[in-house]
């Protein structure tokens, strides 16, 4: 039995009451227990009550839990419950606080915890029911604690962030590029990691041996020698020697080979050749293939080279494209104006096809474009004046140029004007199963090209309303923050009046601006002379 | 959620070369499909490199790279900075090597964490969900005709006959900076995921589509069926298509996760 113990049970000195200093009364119908207490003869106990109580008391104590039924008790189930709450908290702190949020798991955890221990201290409170509380809270306790720190920690590692160009996507991207075969790009990668790393270290070595497998033997030993300012790794010692002295005594081959190869290389003494031109050197990528200066060594005379590469082009289409680029490049070559570049030859080479024109010395007018460098209006008028005049006699020779736009339009040192380009953007743009073509900016297209429609001279001369009108204000007419809010607006917003723009050109301009720009095809200059003839009337 | 799914590629009937790539990984939950172009056979490179990148980053550490965008989950987050990391890999690689220049892809990826489903996309190859026999678009086609289908300058039908259905207003590895475009879906037991390049959007309807992998017996199945019948139609283009079915995880799937653990 457990004992319940009280304060408050009375106790008397036994030589008080023998020597009848308490009354009689006192002990009227109660149970006298009369026992040692003295030091030495009876023992003191320690009880939950009081320090120090008699043995007397005690049992004084014990007597009256028995007659009032007041003891603490340890219900059968008391053990039994106490497992199942262990196990129920164990069960709620593995499945149910993993899933909750952490605010929400502190309050429900918390909430558990009162009302467990609020129902034991009441149960042993009000019936005398003895629960042990403290391993079920302790579970409970001591789980949520590790639970909610684990996640912690977990969350707290995956928000390690990665800059683009840390030391791990460095390595990431460089195998990748090795793996595609761009094994300088994989190099320009791995060199950018710490190379007094070991795993770095392994990544170099296997760089190298691709090299070695690829004949790049000079790349090879330029990685080793990079390995090994961390000091030596594996048998690059040997590798190095081995392959420095291959490659005095040995040709480099080319990495990979590719059908250009044979005409124009990278870096070789032979001078490659295009039909009969000498290739000199490369100018510049155009949107059909790479644009080069080239020496007509017949006539001793400077031409550029345009390429049009078959590989570009799917098989199937080949043919066709082909008999259009040569067409194309016949009619071309047949305009004959003082304001187009004149095409000298066109031929076709292995794989290449190419075309031979005048080079042109001067700039294009992209540069003309900008608010701080803008032309006088006398010069605007002339430059588009003489473009106006050529498209008149290109669109009457029937050829749509399709691509007018201030980079196709040159002005030479000399003051010349020339329109370059004519009708070969034509080519690649109507060749049907060309997938992918990324389109550059339309700011000049006309809204029937836009719509997809057929386009004819007057799509040309809405471009060039786009061109003058950026060279006089400095701004473009139509703008869009993304490509299709830009075709809406070529399609369907007119444009801001050029004259708030630019207040200070002519009064006569602003109406011809506005009908070049003319959404409507009928509504425009339908031929470019009578372009031109109105712009030049501006001038007096 | 789990998902089983198979994947196919076909160079089609008229390209010398097949310039898609594709990568699916049933455990990550992870597909990918993409379609590359640039002159002489850079195509290949670009969606070769651009998937290699996604997959590396997956299967490596996946920490988060650049800007954070808290309106999606973390998992849209990693399918963005995967993308990000392969445009970077396809715009050096375009810059540094003169016969790759101009090279660039389209991509489409999405990734299943639990029921929820990340796709990321840039360009015109696409992501469709089948539930309930219906057949949804999940992504908006990056392309020319697309715009000027949603601007109403020209109806769907013209758009299918236009000339300009293959330029692309947006690509991967053609600027150094290109962010993808980000959606997220719950997922239920028995929906379907299709993800496709246009050389079979081009050329199979997508009444077409549902009927075939809705009569189809498994995801191989499916694929190859796919295929066939573009190829049948015409297949003017490189073919892929991933059909990945998702299924809820039943209770016991876990028995069998253990048994396979005891059976190697």
């Amino acid at each position: 039995m457990l004992i319940s113990f009280n304060e408050g049970i009375p106790y008397f000195s036994y030589f008080d009451v023998v020597n009848k200093k308490i009354a009689p009364d006192v002990f009227k119908d109660k149970i006298v227990i009369i026992a040692q207490s003295a030091a030495g003869l009876g023992a003191m106990q320690v009880t939950p009550a009081a320090v120090n109580v008699p043995p007397g008391t005690i049992i004084a104590n014990i007597i009256e839990n028995i007659l009032n039924d007041d003891h603490i008790v340890r219900p059968d189930w008391a053990a039994i419950l106490e497992l199942i709450m262990i196990l129920l908290f164990g069960l709620y702190v593995a499945l149910v606080i993993p899933q909750l949020k952490a605010g929400i798991s502190a309050i429900v955890s918390l909430v558990l915890l009162l009302a467990w221990m609020t129902t034991t201290f009441y149960l042993f409170a009000a019936y005398g029911y003895w629960i042990k509380a403290l391993y079920p809270a302790l579970v409970l306790l001591i789980g949520y604690i590790v639970i909610v720190s684990k996640r912690y920690l977990l969350t707290e590692k995956a928000k390690d962030r990665m800059e683009a160009d840390s030391v791990e996507t460095n390595k990431m991207l460089g195998l990748s590029f090795q793996g595609q075969g761009l094994l300088d790009m994989a190099f320009d990668k791995f060199r950018k990691c710490p190379v007094d790393d070991e795993s770095v270290k392994e990544l170099l070595y296997n760089l190298g041996l691709d090299f070695e497998r690829k004949r790049m033997f000079n790349k090879a030993v330029a990685v080793y020698q990079h390995i090994a300012q961390a000091g030596t790794f594996k048998d690059i010692d040997e590798r190095i020697k081995k392959l420095t002295t291959a490659g005095e005594t040995m040709i480099f081959g080319l990495s990979g080979a590719r059908k250009e190869a044979t005409v124009i290389m990278d870096n070789t003494e032979i001078k490659p050749t295009l039909g009969r031109y000498e290739i000199v050197k490369e100018l510049g990528r155009g949107a059909m293939g790479t644009v080069f200066l080239g020496k007509d060594p017949r006539i001793n005379r400077e031409v550029a080279i345009k390429t049009l590469r078959y590989e570009e082009i799917d098989s199937e289409q080949i043919d066709e494209v082909k008999k259009r680029f040569f067409r194309e490049a016949e009619a071309a070559g047949r305009l004959s104006h003082p304001n187009i570049v004149t095409i000298y030859d066109v031929g076709e080479d292995y794989d290449i096809a190419y075309l031979a024109m005048e080079l042109l010395d001067g700039s294009d007018l992209a540069k003309y474009t900008k608010k701080e460098n803008l032309l006088p209006v006398k010069e605007i008028i002339r430059i588009v004046s003489c473009v106006a005049s050529a498209l008149d006699y290109a669109h009457a020779n029937g050829i749509v140029h399709r691509d007018i736009k201030p980079a196709n339009i040159m002005v030479l040192n000399n003051g010349e004007v020339k329109v370059a380009d004519f009708g070969i953007a034509r080519v690649m743009a109507t060749s049907k199963t060309q997938t992918g073509v990324v389109l550059g900016t339309p700011s000049y297209m006309s809204p029937e090209q836009i719509a997809g429609k057929k386009v004819d001279g007057r799509s040309d001369l809405f471009s060039l309303g786009v061109v003058l009108y950026e060279l006089i204000s400095g701004e473009k007419p139509f703008n869009g923050d993304s490509i299709a809010t830009l075709m809406y607006n070529i399609t369907t917003t007119a444009p801001q009046a050029i004259i708030e723009l630019s207040p200070g050109i002519p009064e006569a301009m602003a109406p011809i601006v506005g009908k070049l720009l003319s959404k409507d095809v009928e509504a425009r200059y339908q031929t470019g002379k009578l372009l031109a003839d109105d712009l030049l009337a501006c001038l007096n | 959620m789990y998902l089983t799914a198979n994947g196919k590629t076909d160079q089609g009937r008229v390209r010398t070369n097949n310039e898609d790539s594709f990568y699916l990984d049933e455990k990550m939950g992870l597909l990918v499909v993409a379609d590359g172009m640039g002159g002489h056979a850079s195509g290949e490179t670009a969606s070769n490199l651009a998937v290699n990148v996604i997959r590396d980053y997956f299967q490596g550490q996946q920490k988060i790279i650049g800007d954070v965008d808290r309106s999606y989950s973390e998992a849209t987050n990693k399918l963005n900075c995967s993308v990000r990391l392969a445009n970077q890999a396809v715009y050096e690689a375009a810059q540094n090597s003169p016969h790759l220049k101009g090279m660039g892809t389209t991509i489409v990826a999405v990734l299943l964490n639990g029921n929820k489903l990340s796709i990321a996309h840039i360009g015109d190859s696409r992501a469709y969900l089948i539930r309930a026999g219906n057949m949804d678009q999940l992504t908006d086609d990056h392309s020319m005709v697309f715009e000027q289908v949603k601007r109403n300058l020209i109806t769907q039908e013209e758009a299918d006959q236009s000339e300009m259905k293959n330029i692309l207003t947006k690509a991967l590895g053609i600027q150094a900076q290109m962010e993808a475009d980000l959606d997220e879906l719950t997922v239920f037991d028995s929906d379907i995921l299709l993800l496709c390049t246009d050389g079979l959007s081009n050329m199979v309807t997508d009444k077409a589509a549902l009927d075939i992998i809705a009569s189809a017996a498994n995801a191989e199945a499916a694929c190859d069926a796919l295929i066939q019948t573009a190829n049948e139609n015409g297949g003017k283009d490189n073919i892929t298509a991933i059909v990945g079915f998702i299924q809820k995880k039943k209770w016991y799937s876990v028995l069998f996760k253990f048994m396979e653990f005891f059976r190697r």
